[in-house]
C-alpha cells in the first residue's frame, strides 16, 4: 500500500497507517470497516470500533461483519461510541478537546500493548465529530496531533466519514490531514510526520483555495520555531498563491518555512517571485 | 550635451537612436559610454551580435563601464535585473546611471509584441532612476511597424548629428499599452491543435502541458516552467476572465505553442506580466511569473476575447 496518497481500499495498512475514508452510505462503510479490522486481528492488534449510536448498536453492526462478528466474544475486539472514546472540551459537549482526547488515545494504546497485542486498530466514523466547523477546527488538531502519535507508537486507523451527510467540502477538511484517503476527496495530504513540523503532499491550486487556507488556519498555530520544517516529498504542484498563503503564515509565526522538496518548480517560483519566508530544500 | 540639459532634471532619459549604418552606430553610440566614463557614471553596455565586444574594443577599461552580452532574454527578467542592478549602484553611492541597450525585434530574429509593452514599460518602472538609456536601433533591419512603436515609447531621440530632442511623438505608457494591439498569431496555430480543453481545471491544464511536452522535444526543466505558466495563466482566466476559458496546445520538436483564451477584456492592469501587480503580494503575480518563465508571452485582445499566447523552446518558428 503505498505511504500517501489516493487509495481504492484499506486493505493492507500498517502500523502508523492513517487513512481518510468517505462513504455515501453504511454498506459501503461495513465493507471498508471490515477490511480494516480483518488486517488488524491478524496483526493481533487490539480493534476499536468507533462511531456514533450506543455500544449495543455498534456491537450488533459488527456481529454481521464476516471474519469480524464471530470473533466479537473471543477478546480483542472492542466498541466504543464517539461520546466514550473521545475527550470533549467542558463546554460543548460535542467539540473534542485535541490534546485529552490524544492523551487518552494513548493510554489506550498502551493498554493493549500491556494486554499483550502489538498495537491498537481504531476503525472509527467520525461523523459525529465532525458536523459543525466549530468540530472540524477542533477534530482537525486532532487528526493532526494523533498523527504526530502514530509515528511513535503502533497504531493504526481508519477515520470514515460520511458525505451524504457532511458534504464533500467538510470532508475534504478532515480528509486533508490524512496521509491516505479515498478517491477524489483532496488534492492535498497535509499531516504530521517524522522529524518535519508537517508534510505536504499533492497538488495545491485554486481549486484547494479555502481549503488549504482553513488548514492552514488550524495546524499552523500547533507549529512551533523558528524554522518549521515541511517534508514536501510527496507534493506534486503548488501553484504562487499557494506559497503566498504559506509565506504569510510563516510570517505570523515569526519564522521561516523550509520546505523539502523533489519538485523543482517550487524554486523556480519562489526565486522568481522572490518569495520571503519560505525556503526550498531540494530532496534528492 | 547631457541628459540633464535634456530634460532638465535628474530622471530618466529614455531615448532611442535610429541608424543608419555602422558609422552612424558608433558616432552614436560611442560617446555615450565614453561620456559615462569620463563622468565616473555605472554604464551597462548590453548589445546584441558581437557589438558589445566591438564597443569594449573602442573603449579603454575601467571600472564604471560593465559589458553584458545576452541580457535581453525575456522583458521581466530584464526589468527585474535592472531594477536591482540600478537600486546597487545607488546605494554605493552613484548619482547618475547609463544604459546602452540594444532591445531585440524580428530583424535579430526575435519576436516583437513583448518588447513593445517593454518599452513602453521602461518609461514608468524606471522612472525614479536618475538613468540615461539610450537605445539603438538599426534602420536597415526594424520595420516600419517596429520603428511606430519605437518612437511611441521612447520621449527622447538621439539624432545622427550627437544631438538629443524631446521626442513629440511620444505616447504615454498607460495610454500606449491600453491599445490593446493583436500580435501575429503563431503560425502552428493553423493546424489542429494537439490536446484543446474547454473550461479546464488548472490541473487538467497541467496534464495537457505534460502530455504536449512529451510529444516534443523539450527538456524536462522547459515543460516544467511552461505547466507553472499555463496553470497560473488558467487560474487568472477562472478568476479574472469570463467563461467559457479555452486551452489549446501545439507541440512541435522544439518548442509548445499554448493559447490560453477567455470572454473577458484581459488584465486591467496595462503593466501586467512585466511589473509585479499593483496589489501584490496579496495576489496577482501570475502573469509576472508566467513572463519570467516563458521565451515569449503575447496579448492577443479581439472581439471575441481575449488570449493568451505563451511558448516555451523557441520562441519563433
Amino acid at each position: 500500500m503505498r505511504t500517501v496518497g489516493l487509495v481504492d481500499s484499506v486493505r493492507g495498512l500498517v502500523p502508523g497507517g492513517h487513512v481518510c475514508w468517505a462513504y455515501q452510505d453504511r454498506a459501503e462503510f461495513r465493507v471498508r470497516a471490515r477490511e480494516c479490522l480483518v488486517d488488524g486481528i491478524a496483526l493481533g492488534q487490539w480493534v476499536e470500533y468507533v462511531g456514533s449510536g450506543s455500544a449495543e448498536e455498534l456491537r450488533d453492526e459488527l456481529a454481521g461483519l464476516e471474519g469480524v462478528g464471530q470473533l466479537l466474544d473471543g477478546g480483542g475486539i472492542g466498541v466504543s461510541p464517539v461520546g466514550d472514546f473521545y475527550e470533549f472540551s467542558d463546554h460543548s459537549g460535542d467539540v473534542v478537546d485535541p490534546l485529552r482526547a490524544v492523551a487518552k488515545f494513548v493510554v489506550a494504546t498502551e493498554k493493549a500493548l500491556a494486554g499483550g497485542y502489538t498495537g491498537l486498530r481504531a476503525v472509527v466514523d467520525c461523523t459525529a465529530a465532525a458536523r459543525t466547523a466549530h468540530q472540524r477546527a477542533a477534530f482537525a488538531r486532532f487528526e493532526y496531533l494523533i498523527g504526530q502519535q502514530m509515528s511513535a507508537l503502533p497504531v493504526t486507523a481508519l477515520c470514515a466519514y460520511d458525505l451524504s451527510e457532511l458534504g464533500r467540502a467538510a470532508v475534504a477538511e478532515m480528509a486533508c490531514l490524512h496521509p491516505l484517503a479515498s478517491a477524489g476527496v483532496t488534492p492535498f495530504h497535509l499531516y504530521a510526520e517524522g522529524d518535519a513540523e508537517f508534510a505536504l503532499a499533492g497538488e495545491l491550486d485554486l481549486s484547494c483555495a479555502d481549503l488549504f487556507a482553513t488548514t492552514l488556519e488550524r495546524i499552523m498555530p500547533l507549529c512551533r520555531g523558528p524554522e518549521l520544517v515541511v517534508n514536501g516529498g510527496g507534493l506534486e504542484f503548488i501553484d504562487h498563491r499557494r506559497l503566498l498563503v504559506l509565506a504569510e503564515h510563516a510570517r505570523r509565526a515569526n519564522a521561516t518555512i523550509v520546505l523539502r522538496t523533489t519538485w523543482p518548480g517550487v524554486g523556480r517560483i519562489i526565486g522568481f517571485l522572490a518569495v520571503e519566508g519560505v525556503r526550498v530544500e531540494s530532496l534528492v | 550635451m547631457s541628459p540633464d540639459s535634456a530634460v532638465g532634471a535628474g530622471g530618466l532619459v529614455h531615448e532611442a537612436a535610429l541608424y543608419d549604418g555602422e558609422e552612424q552606430f558608433l558616432e552614436l553610440v560611442v560617446p555615450f559610454v565614453q561620456g559615462g566614463l569620463e563622468a565616473g557614471e555605472p554604464t551597462l553596455v548590453a548589445l546584441g551580435d558581437g557589438r558589445t565586444e566591438l564597443i569594449r574594443s573602442l573603449i579603454p577599461p575601467s571600472p564604471h563601464v560593465s559589458f553584458v552580452s545576452g541580457a535581453y532574454d525575456r522583458p521581466a527578467c530584464v526589468l527585474k535585473s535592472v531594477d536591482t542592478l540600478l537600486t546597487g549602484y545607488l546605494a554605493e553611492g552613484a548619482r547618475q546611471l547609463r544604459i546602452l541597450g540594444e532591445v531585440p525585434h524580428p530583424g535579430v530574429g526575435v519576436p516583437w509584441e513583448w518588447w513593445a509593452r517593454y518599452e513602453a514599460t521602461v518609461n514608468h518602472a524606471l522612472a525614479r532612476f536618475p538613468l540615461w538609456a539610450l537605445c539603438p536601433y538599426d534602420r536597415r533591419i526594424t520595420s516600419d511597424e517596429v520603428l511606430e512603436d519605437v518612437v511611441q515609447t521612447h520621449p527622447y531621440l538621439a539624432t545622427p548629428e550627437g544631438g538629443h530632442v524631446v521626442n513629440e511623438r511620444y505616447v504615454d505608457p498607460v495610454e500606449f499599452l491600453a491599445q490593446g494591439r493583436s500580435p501575429r498569431a503563431d503560425p502552428m496555430e493553423t493546424s489542429p491543435p494537439m490536446i484543446e480543453l474547454v473550461d479546464p481545471a488548472a490541473s487538467a491544464a497541467r496534464r495537457a502541458v505534460l502530455d504536449a511536452g512529451r510529444a516534443s522535444g523539450l527538456s524536462a526543466g522547459e515543460v516544467e516552467d511552461l505547466m507553472i505558466a499555463v496553470s497560473e495563466t488558467v487560474t487568472n482566466a477562472i478568476c479574472h476572465g469570463r467563461p467559457p476559458t479555452q486551452l489549446r496546445v501545439w507541440p512541435a520538436r522544439d518548442r509548445i505553442v499554448v493559447t490560453v483564451t477567455d470572454q473577458g477584456g484581459g488584465p486591467s492592469d496595462p503593466f501586467a506580466g512585466l511589473l509585479p501587480a499593483a496589489k501584490a503580494p496579496a495576489g496577482g503575480l501570475g502573469l509576472w511569473l508566467t513572463h519570467q518563465l516563458c521565451n515569449l508571452v503575447t496579448f492577443d485582445h479581439r472581439e471575441d476575447g481575449f488570449t493568451v499566447r505563451l511558448i516555451a523552446g523557441n520562441p519563433r518558428p
